[in-house]
């Protein structure tokens, strides 16, 4: 046994004649114990000798009086039940907070639901193909109505109007009918006959031959490609493409008269 | 190893192979198809557009327009009768651009350069007043009994129809 573990014990007990023969042995032989358990003793009864302070006047028959008076019984008199600790109705509320919430989700779920199950199901327009000429035709139609502001960009526009119009005329060559073909044959002329030569005729400022040389390029391109696709188009295809071919020359040669006229 | 080699240069000159081949012919037939629907319709639009690039006043911009919108109006009531939804749908989107995209900055324009009181604001009140009477008749396409109302596109549209028509009525003011 250690010092420590010595002392413990003694501390445990009333007085150290009372703890157990193996402590008091160790005491016995040890001067630093033996000194500890003197300081012990002394503090002890020092204690006893310590005043007393006096107790607040009345205060033992006020006590008493609070305990006899019939207000202490109230509650119970009345039958009613004792309020709650505030700790214990914190928890009634919050759990009364919540039972509530909880059942006006399921309400309104179950709400929703049976509307659901009620509604007729909005149906869907079956997916199907949009006509791509006729929706780049309305772009070029409110872009020349509204959008261009001036001759180059009429004339921009005009001949995104024919390009259009010769795509179809190209992609249809072989399996539209001949009526068909001529139509296109006929609109494609005059967008370029009166439309784009027209407008290439009020085409003015610095960026004119740049827009003009531009148009010229691609109708004399465009013209040689009909020309092309109508040697090896349907024989009811022919004519409307050769005819698609011619205008696009002629526009081709009133641009490059302009562009003469203009460089002399 | 050399099967997995094997297997993607086979499918790259599947690829490029495919790339190469014919152009998907489904496609121009139906564009055909839908080109020989619209026949009537395309050769007007060409033709008003044509006519629209050489106007230079913005009331007789509107008025070729207006064109396009009683044409557009009548293509979408027959498509109605026939309980077309998608064909509705589709013309619709155009006419609501041609009125919002095409008419109303024409109105706006020539709102500015008229002068109160003179013919011009006449003619512009008189072409404003045929753009309403034009496309009145859609209001009555689909009622809420018809078979066409149950479409949320229709019903969509027709609003934003209904929309563009206010549009057009304030851009006079």
């Amino acid at each position: 046994m250690n010092c420590s573990q010595a002392r413990n014990r003694v501390l445990t007990v009333s007085h150290p004649r009372k703890a157990s023969e193996d402590v008091r042995e160790h005491v016995r032989a040890c001067a630093k114990c033996q000194a500890w358990v003197k300081g012990a003793m002394e503090v002890e009864s020092a204690l006893r000798h310590l005043p007393i302070p006096p107790a607040p006047q009345n205060k033992k028959s006020e006590l008493l009086k609070k305990f006899r008076t019939p207000e202490v019984v109230v509650p119970s008199e009345r039958n009613e039940p004792l309020p709650l600790p505030p700790r214990k109705r914190e928890t009634f509320w919050t759990r009364f907070g919540v039972g509530v919430t909880i059942a006006a989700s399921v309400l309104a779920m179950v709400t929703w639901m049976g509307q659901r199950s009620r509604r007729p199901e909005t149906p869907i327009i079956a997916a199907q193909p949009m006509d791509d000429l006729l929706a780049n035709l309305m772009k070029r139609h409110v872009t020349l109505a509204s959008g261009a502001d001036n001759a180059s960009k009429r004339l921009d526009g005009l001949n995104q109007l024919a390009a259009d119009l010769l795509k179809e005329g190209k992609d249809f060559a072989f399996i539209a009918s001949d009526e068909d073909m001529k139509a296109l044959a006929r609109m494609y002329s005059k967008v370029v006959e009166q439309g784009i030569m027209k407008q290439a005729e009020m085409v003015r400022g610095p960026q004119q031959r740049k827009i003009l040389e531009s148009v010229q390029q691609q109708l004399q391109e465009s013209g040689e490609a009909v020309a092309k696709l109508a040697e090896r188009a349907k024989s009811g295809s022919i004519e409307p493409l050769r005819q698609m071919a011619e205008a696009s020359r002629k526009g081709d040669q009133h641009i490059r008269t302009l562009l003469r006229e203009d460089a002399s | 190893m050399r099967w997995w080699i094997a297997v993607v240069i086979f499918g790259v000159g599947s690829a490029l192979v495919g790339a190469q081949g014919p152009p998907d012919k489904g496609h121009e037939i139906g564009q055909y198809k839908l080109f020989q629907q619209n026949k009537l319709l395309i050769q007007e639009l060409v033709d008003h557009t044509v006519d629209i690039s050489l106007q230079l006043d913005p009331l007789q911009r509107v008025e070729t327009s207006n064109n396009i919108v009683g044409r557009l109006t009548q293509e979408i009531r027959n498509a109605a009768d026939r309980q077309d939804a998608h064909r509705v749908v589709e013309l619709g989107q155009h006419l609501r651009t041609v009125l919002k995209d095409g008419i109303i900055p024409n109105i706006v324009t020539a709102r500015k350069q008229i002068k109160p009181g003179s013919d011009g604001e006449r003619r512009l009140f008189k072409d404003c007043d045929l753009t309403l009477s034009i496309i009145a008749p859609l209001d009555g396409i689909a009622p809420d009994d018809a078979s066409l109302a149950k479409y949320r596109e229709v019903r969509d549209l027709l609003r934003e129809i209904q929309g563009t028509r206010e549009m057009v009525g304030n851009a006079i003011k």
